[in-house]
């Protein structure tokens, strides 16, 4: 696991020293939102800035960074939980940092932005900080080396096929269905709201056949656990809230009855790296329904209550730019 | 923001709770027919059509007890007084005539104490018609009763009023007195060879006969005391929670709420 060094705090302080004094100096200030952009927390595009300025002279900097954008901000900061990656123009770069140190974060960013734009040679003081620490830089990811990697989604919507099971209410049944979740938000704990049908399935109970169908909703919180190359892995924590339908097929008399119920839910998913924006995903996920109907029926007695629901789903996640 | 974040949790918790709100989902019921006596009276027999409660002759008795219950806090005394001296003594709750091809039949039961069977004592019984629509056709098919056996213990015996026989049993256990019992049958009441008749003693299968049953699909079941040459001669049974149902009771069933 490569993680931040701790090591060359004198050079960096250097050349905080060095260029401050220019950057103060500077005249017209260029827009800082349309220069360095994206959603990162840690570290923010206005820290990164601030850093920036320290190197080079606002107004080159300004020039260069147009130079090579386009209609967005040229430089973006994605902040991915362990890591973090920055784009300048066509130049992108991965960097792990497990202790998510911000400020430390932004002086390499402030860095490799500065290198990228070709800037940092502009002024004496840049040049030994236009590569960062051997020991701070980790290798390039293989998306980063390949090319410009595109920006992170600023939406997921995830429809699957899913199977779904209700234990602990008499036979164990896995009942197909789909689900669709929405994810919003670039940040490295995103809201999720899903929707979930499963198909109408028979179960046995105590000898008493039962048509079951389920409708459920939750409202999560994904948090990313790891990000790489290969694809990001999340969990979810959140509430769901099921509407079960139970018609008994067995019974003399017969009566259908419907129940509300909602309980804690979580979740563990992958969603696979590949270049364009539909990507696969699968998704575990338990619920727990504390106070599930207890069903009963003559002369059976008490069929037992479906406390656990526990499914998988596999489908495809589409990243809404 | 923080009144939003609250008003999240409210939600949340408001879900979480009313998901508890129905404890309990009554899906039905296989019961067709069951009778608890908690009315203190016999309607639940004798309201139905071809039902009846009835003791004969004197000084044989039938009456609602609350001396004791298998469930609740009346039972039914079948008392019958059956001498030596050649005489049936019956007491008995009926159902004749509108009862399913196939059901399962149980009642509980409580006997006082050891008799001596000295010619038959049958607690249990199935009837026939030849023709359905003709009462006067009616006649005995299975009689389950109890016999006594070499060390004295009760054990239950099935006769076959139409082969003139009894029936084999898969099992003889003892039948003890003083606590209540169930028999339950299955009686698939078939003219051909998918009739069958199963009957479990607390849950135990002593019985499994298949092929032809009744010449007719008309049945009657009887809930019994009848006995002759029983020592001693005054013996009162208890009965209590008789079902018939299409899925099987049980000892542990539960035949009304």
């Amino acid at each position: 696991m490569r993680r931040w060094a701790t090591g060359r705090p004198a050079l960096s302080l250097a050349l905080l020293v060095v260029f401050e004094a220019v950057a103060a100096g500077q005249g017209a200030a260029a827009d800082p939102a349309s220069l360095v952009g994206g959603s990162s927390a840690c570290p923010t595009p206005s820290l990164v800035w601030q850093h920036l300025l320290l190197l080079v002279p606002e107004q080159l900097l300004a020039d260069r960074l147009a130079a090579s954008g386009g209609p967005v901000a040229p430089v973006e900061i994605v902040d991915l939980g362990p890591s973090f990656r920055v784009t300048a123009g066509k130049s992108v770069r991965e960097y792990q940092d497990e202790a998510r140190d911000c400020v430390r974060r932004a002086q390499f960013a402030a860095v490799f932005v500065a290198v990228a734009a070709g800037a940092a040679g502009t002024t004496p003081g840049a040049s030994p900080a236009t590569s960062p620490p051997a020991t701070a830089v980790p290798a390039v990811s293989a998306q980063a080396s390949a090319g410009p990697a595109p920006a992170p989604p600023r939406a997921r919507l995830d429809l699957g096929a899913t199977v779904g099971a209700a234990m602990g209410g008499g036979e164990t049944v896995l009942a197909p269905g789909l689900s669709l979740r929405l994810g919003v938000g670039r940040r490295r704990l995103t809201p999720v709201v899903a929707l979930t049908v499963l198909a109408p399935f028979e179960a046995q109970a105590r000898d008493v056949d039962i048509r079951h169908w389920q409708a459920s909703a939750d409202a999560d919180v994904r948090a990313v656990a790891r990000a790489g190359s290969g694809g990001v892995a999340y969990v979810e924590l959140g509430a769901a809230a099921a509407l079960l339908w139970d018609r008994p097929t067995s019974l003399a008399v017969a009566r259908t009855q419907v129940s509300f119920v909602a309980g804690p839910r979580a979740a563990a998913g992958l969603v696979f790296a590949t270049r364009g924006r539909l990507s696969p995903f699968l998704l575990v996920h338990a619920i727990w329904f504390p106070n599930a109907p207890q069903l009963f029926a003559l002369p059976a007695g008490d069929l037992g209550r479906a406390v656990w629901n526990v499914g998988a789903t596999a489908g495809a996640s589409w990243g809404l730019p | 923001m923080r009144g939003r974040s609250r008003w999240a949790v409210a939600v949340v918790l408001t879900l979480l709770l009313a998901g508890g709100c129905d404890a309990r989902k009554d899906l039905g019921s296989n019961v067709l027919w069951a009778s608890l006596f908690e009315g203190g009276t016999f309607d639940e027999w004798t309201s139905e059509p071809g039902g009846s409660a009835s003791a004969f002759p004197a000084p044989n008795s039938i009456a609602v007890s609350d001396a004791g219950a298998h469930h609740g806090q009346h039972s039914a005394l079948l008392t019958i007084e059956a001498g030596p001296d050649g005489t049936q003594a019956n007491a008995g709750l009926a159902r004749k005539g509108g009862l399913p091809g196939e059901a399962y039949y149980s009642a509980w039961y409580e006997l006082p104490g050891p008799v001596t069977v000295g010619t038959f004592w049958v607690l249990f019984k199935f009837r026939l018609r030849t023709d359905a629509s003709d009462a006067n056709t009616e006649k005995e098919f299975y009689d389950l009763g109890l016999v006594n056996a070499a060390d004295g213990s009760l054990t239950p015996s099935l006769y076959d009023h139409q082969s003139g026989a009894n029936v084999p049993f898969l099992a003889a256990p003892v039948v003890r007195t003083g606590v209540w019992f169930q028999i339950e049958a299955f009686y698939r009441n078939a003219q051909d060879d998918s009739g069958r008749l199963t009957i479990w003693l607390d849950g135990r299968q002593v019985v499994d006969v298949n092929g032809p049953m009744a010449p007719t699909p008309w049945v009657e079941w009887d809930v019994v005391n009848v006995g002759e040459n029983l020592t001693p001669s005054t013996v009162a049974v208890g009965i209590d929670d008789c079902a018939i149902s299409l899925s099987r009771v049980g000892p542990t069933g539960i035949i009304s709420e």
